[in-house]
């Protein structure tokens, strides 16, 4: 019973922790923001306390304290909400709830760590759990260069639970997973019943419960999707916003999650680079910030965590040597490996099959617009460039890596495609954007 | 007199679409929840204890000796770090044949390595009471152990 009361205790602390500590007075009163729901509320509140608790991961500091500190100003912070101004998306908001619930328990019944959970991530987990920061990563076993956002994440909540079980701090990946599909739906024409609808077929399209059992790539996957709303959400380049700030903060979580994130920041970038209305100037502002993004976690790495270059970079990889990489029989036969694994892990993840389907639909009603080529392109240019790294990697276990690893990546990319799928659905049904949908 | 009809006819109407999407909104959420076993779920956690469900996930004297780790650890008042060594013939190398030890792993803490449990030990080694003994196990000798407790072929040792 105790774990049943934790289940909706955890799920309510978070969606209290997160409702801290933008609320919509001050953002429209304060940063003038007007026409918020409460999703893009949770979404700033988001990025921004999973900031600070990134920077509170190096230090040594007693998680549980911090947990109970941040519920309290949090449950302070709800006298001032003007909940009138949420009434339309109430119901809805109940349904994120209820979808975190319903996964919770879930993963509740079957509390199990699978590989990576295990051998790698539970250490870092149980570093954090036991008031240790980053820097003493190098004192536990297996990849001590991975890095912290996404354990740092799992202990903090763990301390707060009820019951003391790893599982229940993997709560902390549901929230962030539904936050990005209630978000992307919230902003959609339909009426309450077909956006439920549309979450579910995207949890079943999307869900892979192994994933939530241990891994980083659901995180990797809502902060894509984050990413690129916020991506839309800035329309005008030119013009600063409080978006920029928070584009900047999200893309930084990414590189704090996993090693390969970086490499996922600059997938992101097609969305800016091949816009032809974003100006040369903001393209190049874009491209400094990640690249200053990519160097601050580099500095970090050597000297926080040790005196290790190689400490930003997957320590496993190394690049395989020209003759080789231009051996004829050697690439055709990774490359036909690496496609029947490539097409393998279309068919694991159905949204890569909507995917397609829906981009041939567009195709062929010759519906093709900038962002249905900006997806396109992105989709070559990742199916390209994770297809490369295992091309390049000089390993003998490049096989086993790939068979692996190269699902997972792909997974981590595929959130982007939400969005072209709602809003193929959006075309289905003929259905206007109001004024508070996306410009896609 | 019509106009007090005409908003009495759309005030029922609009009571009877809210009624609508009210049942029709429950509906969706008991199929979504039943698609996710939200109620079996719920049914076994409040039935079957957190240790049960863990045994069952990772195995008692089998997979992870979860259900063996557990009752060694508290019925010898284990609170370290100690060696666990899994026989299963899938985790090939001696490094990958400790992945058990994070159950109750203890950041910064030395791992003891005179006290070791043996999970899935291979059936034809058998190991007897009051006698030490010294084995290999995945290239690796271990010598002068005592025999504590057993089960199975799961077997917790001393040195």
């Amino acid at each position: 019973m105790m774990e049943i009361l934790n289940i909706y205790f955890l799920s309510i602390c978070l969606l209290i922790i997160f409702s801290f500590p933008f609320t919509n007075i001050y953002l429209s009163n304060i940063i003038r923001i007007k026409k918020i729901n409460i999703f893009e509320i949770y979404l700033l509140n988001t990025i921004f306390t999973t900031s600070i608790l990134l920077i509170l991961s190096f230090f040594q500091i007693n998680l549980k304290s911090l947990f109970f500190f941040i519920l309290t100003c949090s449950l302070i912070n709800l006298f001032f909400i003007e909940y009138g101004k949420f009434k339309k998306d109430l119901i809805f908001f109940f349904f994120f709830f209820l979808f975190i619930v319903i996964f919770f328990t879930k993963i509740a019944n079957y509390p199990a760590l699978e590989w990576d959970g295990f051998s790698h991530w539970i250490y870092k987990v149980k570093n954090f759990y036991d008031g240790y920061s980053y820097k003493n990563f190098s004192n536990i076993p297996n990849h001590h260069e991975y890095p912290p956002l996404g354990s740092y994440l799992w202990a903090f909540v763990w301390k707060g639970s009820l019951v003391n079980n790893e599982y229940t701090g993997r709560v902390i990946y549901l929230y962030f997973y539904f936050l990005s599909l209630f978000l992307i739906i919230s902003k959609t024409p339909f009426n309450l019943i077909v956006k439920i609808l549309i979450i579910a077929l995207l949890t079943i399209i999307t869900f892979d419960v192994f994933l939530f059992s241990g891994y980083q790539e659901p995180l990797n996957f809502s902060l894509m999707a984050i990413c690129l709303f916020l991506f839309i959400k800035i329309k005008d380049y030119n013009k600063l916003t409080i978006f920029h700030l928070f584009l900047i903060l999200a893309c930084n979580l990414i590189a704090w999650t996993k090693s390969e994130g970086v490499f996922l920041i600059l997938f992101l970038y097609v969305f800016v680079f091949f816009d032809s209305e974003i100006n040369k100037k903001s393209k190049a502002i874009t491209f400094f910030v990640l690249m200053f993004i990519f160097f601050l976690k580099k500095l970090i790495d050597v000297n926080i965590y040790d005196s290790n270059l190689s400490a930003a970079f997957p320590s496993w990889f190394t690049f395989v040597t020209i003759e080789n990489f231009f051996n004829y029989s050697n690439f055709l036969h990774r490359l036909s490996f690496l496609i029947a694994n490539t097409s393998m892990s279309f068919l694991k993840y159905p949204i890569f099959i909507f995917f397609l389907i829906f981009m041939l639909f567009s195709f062929f009603n010759r519906k093709f617009s900038k962002f249905e080529f900006l997806n396109f392109a992105y989709f070559l240019f990742t199916l390209i460039a994770i297809n490369m790294i295992f091309l390049l990697d000089s390993s003998d276990s490049w096989k086993f890596k790939a068979q692996v690893g190269l699902d997972r990546i792909f997974y981590s990319t595929s959130s982007i495609y939400l969005f072209f799928i709602i809003k193929s659905l959006i075309t289905i049904f003929k259905k206007k954007q109001g004024k508070e949908g996306w410009n896609l | 007199m019509n106009y007090l009809k005409n908003t009495e006819t759309s005030m029922i109407l609009k009571n009877k679409s809210k009624k609508k999407i009210f049942l029709l909104t429950l509906a969706i959420v008991i199929v979504i929840s039943h698609q996710n076993n939200f109620f079996k779920n719920t049914f076994n956690l409040s039935r079957e204890s957190l240790d049960h469900r863990l045994s069952k996930v990772y195995g008692n004297c089998d997979r992870h000796g979860y259900g063996f780790i557990s009752t060694v650890r508290s019925r010898f008042h284990i609170d370290e770090n100690i060696l666990i060594l899994n026989g299963d013939t899938d985790l090939k190398s001696y490094a990958l044949s400790k992945k058990s030890v994070w159950f109750n792993y203890q950041t910064n803490k030395a791992i003891n390595e005179n006290k070791l449990i043996l999970i899935n030990y291979p059936k034809e080694n058998k190991i007897t009471k009051n006698k030490k003994i010294d084995f290999s196990f995945k290239g690796k000798n271990f010598n002068g152990f005592k025999l504590i407790y057993k089960k199975n072929n799961c077997y917790f040792l001393i040195k």
